[in-house]
């Protein structure tokens, strides 16, 4: 056939996919129900047929493809499987897939399957999106999609009060980091004049002054992204997810986002107080998660806490440049978390419970999950033979490197990270103890996704295999090919994988970890009462929650203020900005030529002041009728001294019928002295009255020297012999402008339509009314 | 043959005419046939201005600046398309809608009266209103289009007779009319300074006034009469009042017709007036601009003040109309892109929520916050969630592509002013969020009581369902709508062609010419 795969479009295809599963779930979700995660799991293989393109990577020459959305302004898709991007877009698809199994058996019979998968699935789109972008705009669609399909997965139980509490609040402060991650690529755009990501050039941004402002915006995107303090309040209560989400989003894949980015452009952070900050606030983090992580009685919130902890220590890695080592936790990570999410998912599907304290001896139940979750959760805790502990070294290794008081912050972080480990492998051993007498193993459907994770846990260390025949590298653990990956990315060399670095001080700082982490354990009530004795009245939530209730109150207080002023005050805006912008001009035009206007004008003018100051002064509704009718009577007598007699005529058929229209609508009305207004009100009136005044004036004065001669010439000269009338005017009516007088007729007749209709539908809702009453 | 009589002929003949028919059905049929035939001819318009020609109808036959213009370039060709579209999906909404009950727990007799008495003939009326502000190409022509438009609107206010209605409406005839007295003072005063009326010879006297004698104080004060007038017509703070207690209160119909295009009328305006009348105005300029970021941020706050549909999303009208002036007065050609982008998205996102409005309204009432529709009424709750996202701004929709080209520009630009009022648009893109999420939780996460199902009319349905429609099409059609936008744009900053079109083409008789052949003295009505 003719169509054949390219590269280019697999790698395309490979980010398309899961949208394209988004589309079809809803339809197998109601067709398979919760099984339909099994199909699905299709739409993130092609991110697997990757892998042979891993050597290009490798050697520095990524697969790229991309295709024009908005040519005009730039908008382009683009996407680079470079060494690090290819990396983690393996581990978002093969934990993508684990966790769709694991959902398939995970989900309950009256579940919204379709709906969850759909959702899920987008996700997994923006998240392979975000990780291979190579277009700022792009990276911050894809870096928007995430947290929308985030904010609709933590509120899959929208029902419940607190999943839409925890799912706005990840919107709103993602949103936040969102907001200021667009202003950063548009100013890198600006600066780097490009929106390349892989040609952004260092030395021209550094030139530019909009650098350090981008630079900072991106690190507050990244920090609210991936829950740094003090940005890490969502993260907990994003655990409202059902746990498969809170599995794939909120430990493995989104919330790394952040680090991503630092990752990404951590050749323009790798600069003297950015690296400082980014690895502080990632220590500071780190310590703090763990310390929150211990307190924690509820399983998947201890995971969540540990999982802030988790990503400080990636962010200090990162922002302090030590690349590899990051990487090789970011690896870890992502594989003992979910795993140990998995689990959770599964005891609290057994047991119904996720208490610690309610929890012991889960291992005599639950056998299988137990074997799963112990790697898991020893590589978490930082023990050898197993992921975590390697990483744990090169974390020591680097902060030993930085100075004393980050070795210092990685050490007690890591004291307490092992003690929470072992408080999370307590509800397994023990007596068994569980308000729910009947537990049994779990299917294998729910425990066989995790256990590949586990595996990889193991693997990481020990297990040497050569993944593609004709890899030519110089070590041949699966790790180290697997973070080798992204070296070209950061320029190490991933060499020194070994569960054995000899005796050094980073071993050393492990085993003083592991004893005082026992110490910890054992003493933990201790420590618990001293925690609950330091918590402060307010947290980071409280702030949170009262800006909303600020905000809100503000919103509601301004539109109050304004919205809610009476319509009189509305107008006067409106008549008085009339009045503001003639006074603006008028000292320019003051000396006016008024010494030419003729006698009569003048007289005009003073009658018609008087019926003005009749018309204000009047008590009573007929007076001030009758002051109006002479005001208008007296303009009339301007046309007649501007020699139009046949305006004047008209102008006083108005004139009247005006009148007769008030004096026959005057006894439906109220009395007038009940809208007298009070004497500062009637000031202000007079003040804008003035102003009206002044403007009107100004500009007729103003314009009695044109610009440009007026075009009237023309109508006198063709008004008879095109035209065919004498009279201009009438002329201009209905030939030169007949197509405004049409304009005119139309807005008279569409009054008339309008008040036949009004009158009509009164009389008939009245009849109906009556009707109604009569049956009733 | 010049159709660009027709978008104005078509709604003036089939109203009258639909006021004549004595069934429904007809009335539907006409107006439907009315709509599709304003659409075909607006879409032909579109086609020949993109190839850069500018058209121009002289009416009566009177050379310009004598007689009034008809012009259409780029923009005048969006603005005829948008019109014609979101004209066609409003009739066939207001047929399908007012068949039924208003909202739940109403009578349907209001909307059978409001049908039965000349609904669809006024909106016929609006749409010639509309159509003929978006052609003219003369200042006191525009004048006479916002009374067919004003009074039109304002009997689709009314009608229906509800007491919100005439209370409201009330408010908003006067507040227009005053609008209006002062139009027509500017007009009388812009003649008496320039000598004419029509836009284009405006321009060429303006310029020349201005490059030789320098920037001169009368037509800032003329211009700024005009803004003052366009900027109450288009909602600006703190012109804006009339805006959010009005469009909420006629029928369904009507206000999402008003949402969607009356107030873009007033910014269409603006737009002319700026750019080709008084291009020079850089004062008046950064004052709307700094206007334009309040009304963003003051009718988001306004959103997430109200609690019922209409009353919010009349707010994210004031939000929108701020976006849409700070792509227009960002002063570079970027800016006025980004703008009209954002006019064409913004029109169809406003449009559809107010039918989605409708659609809810008819479920649970005026409020919102009735909560747990998403699982009876799903394809609803990804309706709006989808129109949510383009209103805040977020990927992947055309609210995301204009809000990224609106700040990009703002910030290209640069310089203090510029900083801020992107600042301002960030800013309000998360409010815009929070209020569209409060609706999200309101109305349709929460408990469920899906008691009583309502059955929504299916013309309803479909309407929203074509409305929704497009906005996804013009998300994955933006590369070439981006590069309309731009042409129109480019044609906007570079008047030639406009003034060339308007005043070169025609024979312009000179004073003292013999006569003109008399077989030109022929009536208008040929036209």
């Amino acid at each position: 056939m003719g169509f054949a795969v390219t590269p280019e479009f697999l790698l395309v295809f490979s980010v398309m996919a899961p949208f394209m599963g988004a589309l079809v779930a809803p339809y197998l979700g109601s067709w398979l129900k919760a099984r339909a995660g099994y199909p699905l799991i299709l739409c993130f293989v092609p991110t697997l047929f990757l892998i042979p393109y891993a050597p290009a990577a490798r050697s520095n020459v990524p697969l790229e493809a991309g295709f024009d959305w908005v040519s005009a302004i730039g908008l382009r898709v683009d996407f680079r499987a470079d060494g690090f991007s290819l990396m983690f877009s393996l581990i978002v698809a093969a934990i993508g897939i684990l966790i769709l199994a694991y959902a398939a058996a995970y989900l309950g019979k009256t579940e919204r399957h379709g709906r969850f998968y759909s959702y899920l699935l987008s996700f997994g789109g923006a998240m392979l999106g975000l990780v291979l972008a190579d277009n700022l705009i792009a990276l911050f669609a894809f870096w928007e999609l995430t947290s929308i399909s985030s904010f609709l997965l933590i509120g899959f139980w929208g029902s419940r009060k607190a999943s839409q509490d925890g799912a706005e609040k990840a919107l709103v402060i993602t949103a936040l980091g969102g907001l200021a991650l667009l202003v950063a690529v548009i100013l890198l755009s600006i600066a780097g004049g490009t929106q390349q990501i892989s040609e952004l050039d260092l030395a021209t941004l550094r030139s530019s002054p909009l650098f350090i402002p981008a630079l900072v915006l991106l690190l507050i995107a990244a920090f609210t992204k991936s829950a740094q303090l003090p940005f890490h309040l969502w993260l907990p209560t994003a655990m409202e997810a059902p746990t498969p989400v809170s599995a794939f989003l909120h430990s493995a894949t989104m919330v790394k986002a952040g680090v991503i980015l630092v990752a990404k452009f951590g050749f323009l952070l790798d600069w003297g107080v950015f690296s400082l900050v980014i690895m502080y606030v990632g220590l500071a983090t780190m310590f703090w998660g763990s310390y929150l992580a211990l307190r924690q009685n509820d399983l998947k919130a201890l995971l969540a806490y540990s999982t802030v902890s988790q990503l400080g220590i990636l962010m200090s890695l990162y922002g302090s440049g030590h690349a590899f080592a990051a990487t090789a936790h970011l690896v870890n990570h992502a594989a003992f978390k979910a795993a140990l999410f998995m689990v959770v998912g599964i005891i609290d599907h057994e047991t119904g419970s996720r208490d610690i304290s309610k929890l012991s001896g889960l291992r005599r139940k639950l056998p299988l999950t137990f074997i799963v979750a112990l790697p898991a959760a020893l590589s978490m805790a930082g023990l050898p033979i197993f992921g975590g502990f390697i990483s744990k070294e090169l974390f020591y290794e680097g902060m030993v490197h930085e100075g004393f008081l980050p070795i210092l912050i990685a050490v007690t972080g890591s004291i307490m990270t092992f003690a929470y480990s072992l408080r999370f492998l307590k509800v397994f051993f023990g007596p068994f103890r569980c308000e729910n007498p009947n537990v049994h193993e779990a299917s294998y459907r729910l425990w066989l996704p995790a256990a590949p994770l586990s595996l990889a846990v193991i693997a990481f260390g020990i297990l040497k295999i050569n993944p593609l025949k004709g890899l030519t590298f110089k070590s041949d653990t699966l790790a180290v090919w697997f973070t080798g990956l992204a070296a070209p990315s950061f320029g190490y060399e991933a060499e020194h994988l070994y569960l054995w670095h000899g005796f050094n001080l980073a071993l050393g700082l492990s085993v003083l970890t592991w004893v005082l982490g026992v110490l910890l354990h054992l003493g933990r009530d201790r420590f618990h009462r001293v925690q609950q004795a330091l918590t402060p009245a307010w947290n980071n939530n409280t702030i949170y929650y009262k800006s909303l209730a600020g905000l809100e109150h503000f919103s509601s207080w301004f539109t109050h203020k304004t919205q809610g002023a009476s319509f009189a005050t509305h107008l006067r805006i409106i008549v008085a900005t009339f009045g503001l912008i003639g006074a603006t001009v008028l000292w320019r035009y003051w000396p006016a030529q008024l010494t030419g206007v003729p006698l009569a004008f003048w007289l005009v003018a003073l009658l018609i002041l008087a019926d003005v100051v009749g018309v204000l002064s009047a008590t009573n509704r007929l007076s001030a009728i009758i002051f109006a009718g002479l005001a208008g009577v007296a303009s009339t007598l301007l046309f007649v001294l501007l020699s139009a007699p046949d305006l004047a005529l008209t102008q006083l058929l108005i004139e009247t019928v005006t009148i007769i229209l008030f004096l026959s609508v005057f006894r439906f009305l109220p009395r007038l002295s009940t809208y007298l207004r009070p004497r500062s009100l009637t000031l202000l009136d007079g003040l804008i009255s003035l102003g009206v005044a002044a403007t009107l004036f100004t500009t007729l004065v103003a314009v009695q020297t044109p610009i440009a001669d007026r075009i009237k010439d023309f109508y006198l000269d063709y008004s008879k012999s095109i035209g065919g009338g004498y009279n201009v005017v009438n002329v201009i009516l209905v030939d030169f402008r007949g197509y405004d007088t049409m304009g005119e007729i139309t807005v008279l007749s569409i009054v008339a339509i309008s008040v036949f209709a009004l009158l009509k539908i009164a009389v008939k809702r009245a009849k109906a009314e009556s009707q109604d009453d009569q049956i009733s | 043959m010049n159709l660009l009589a027709l978008p104005i002929l078509i709604p003036l003949f089939s109203g009258a005419v639909l006021l004549l028919l004595p069934s429904r059905i007809w009335r539907f049929v006409l107006a439907c046939l009315a709509a599709l035939l304003c659409l075909g001819v607006s879409l032909s318009i579109l086609n020949t201005v993109l190839s850069g020609k500018v058209m121009v109808l002289q009416m009566s036959n009177w050379p310009a600046p004598w007689g009034i213009s008809l012009v259409a370039d780029g923009l005048t060709g969006i603005m005829l398309a948008l019109s014609a579209l979101v004209g066609l999906l409003t009739v066939i909404f207001a047929g399908s809608s007012l068949q039924h009950e208003p909202r739940r727990g109403q009578s349907k007799l209001v909307n059978e009266l409001r049908e039965r008495f000349g609904f669809q003939a006024l909106l016929q009326f609006l749409l010639m209103g509309v159509n003929m502000s978006f052609l003219t190409g003369d200042l006191f022509n525009l004048f006479v289009a916002f009374e067919v438009m004003l009074i039109s609107s304002y009997g689709l206010l009314l009608i229906g007779n509800e007491l919100p209605q005439l209370r409201e409406g009330f408010k908003y005839v006067v507040v227009n009319l005053i609008a209006s007295a002062i139009f027509v003072v500017a007009a009388g005063m812009i003649y008496g300074l320039i000598g004419t009326l029509n836009m284009a010879d405006i321009a060429v006297k303006v310029a020349q006034h201005t490059a030789s004698y320098g920037p001169d104080a009368r037509l800032s004060l003329l211009a700024m009469m005009l803004a003052l007038v366009f900027a109450t017509k288009a909602a600006v703070f703190p012109l804006g009042f009339w805006l959010p207690s009005s469009y909420p209160v006629p029928a369904a119909a009507a206000s999402a017709f008003f949402a969607a295009l009356l107030t873009k009328v007033g910014v269409y305006s603006l737009i002319r007036t700026f750019t080709l009348m008084f291009p020079e105005e850089d004062l008046i300029k950064t004052l709307l601009l700094v206007l334009a970021a309040l009304s963003m941020v003051v009718g988001a706050l306004g959103m997430i003040s109200q609690s019922r549909w209409r009353h919010t999303l009349a707010f994210a009208n004031i939000s929108s109309i701020g976006y849409l002036l700070m792509g227009v007065f960002t002063r570079q050609n970027m800016g006025l892109s980004a703008a009209l982008y954002y006019l064409i998205h913004t029109v169809l996102v406003i449009f559809t929520l107010f039918l989605i409005a409708a659609l809810a309204e008819k479920i649970a009432g005026l409020k919102y916050t009735s909560e747990g529709h998403l699982n009876t009424y799903p394809w609803l709750a990804a309706s709006y969630f989808i129109a949510a996202l383009a209103l805040a701004g977020l990927p992947p929709t055309t609210g995301f592509i204009a809000k990224y080209a609106l700040i990009s520009a703002s910030l290209k630009v640069g310089g203090l002013l510029n900083n801020w009022v992107a600042a301002a648009a960030v800013v309000t893109g998360l409010l815009l969020l929070y209020a569209s999420v409060e609706i999200w939780r309101g109305f349709f996460w929460g408990e469920s009581h899906a008691v009583h199902q309502v059955s929504l009319p299916a013309g309803m349905k479909g309407t929203m369902a074509a409305s929704l429609g497009l906005l996804v099409l013009l998300a994955i059609a933006s590369g070439p709508l981006y590069r309309l936008a731009n042409f129109a744009a480019d044609q906007l900053s570079r008047n030639t062609a406009y003034i060339a079109a308007v005043l070169v083409e025609t024979q312009a008789p000179r004073l003292g010419d013999p006569p003109l052949p008399t077989d030109h003295g022929v009536e208008e009505e040929t036209h």
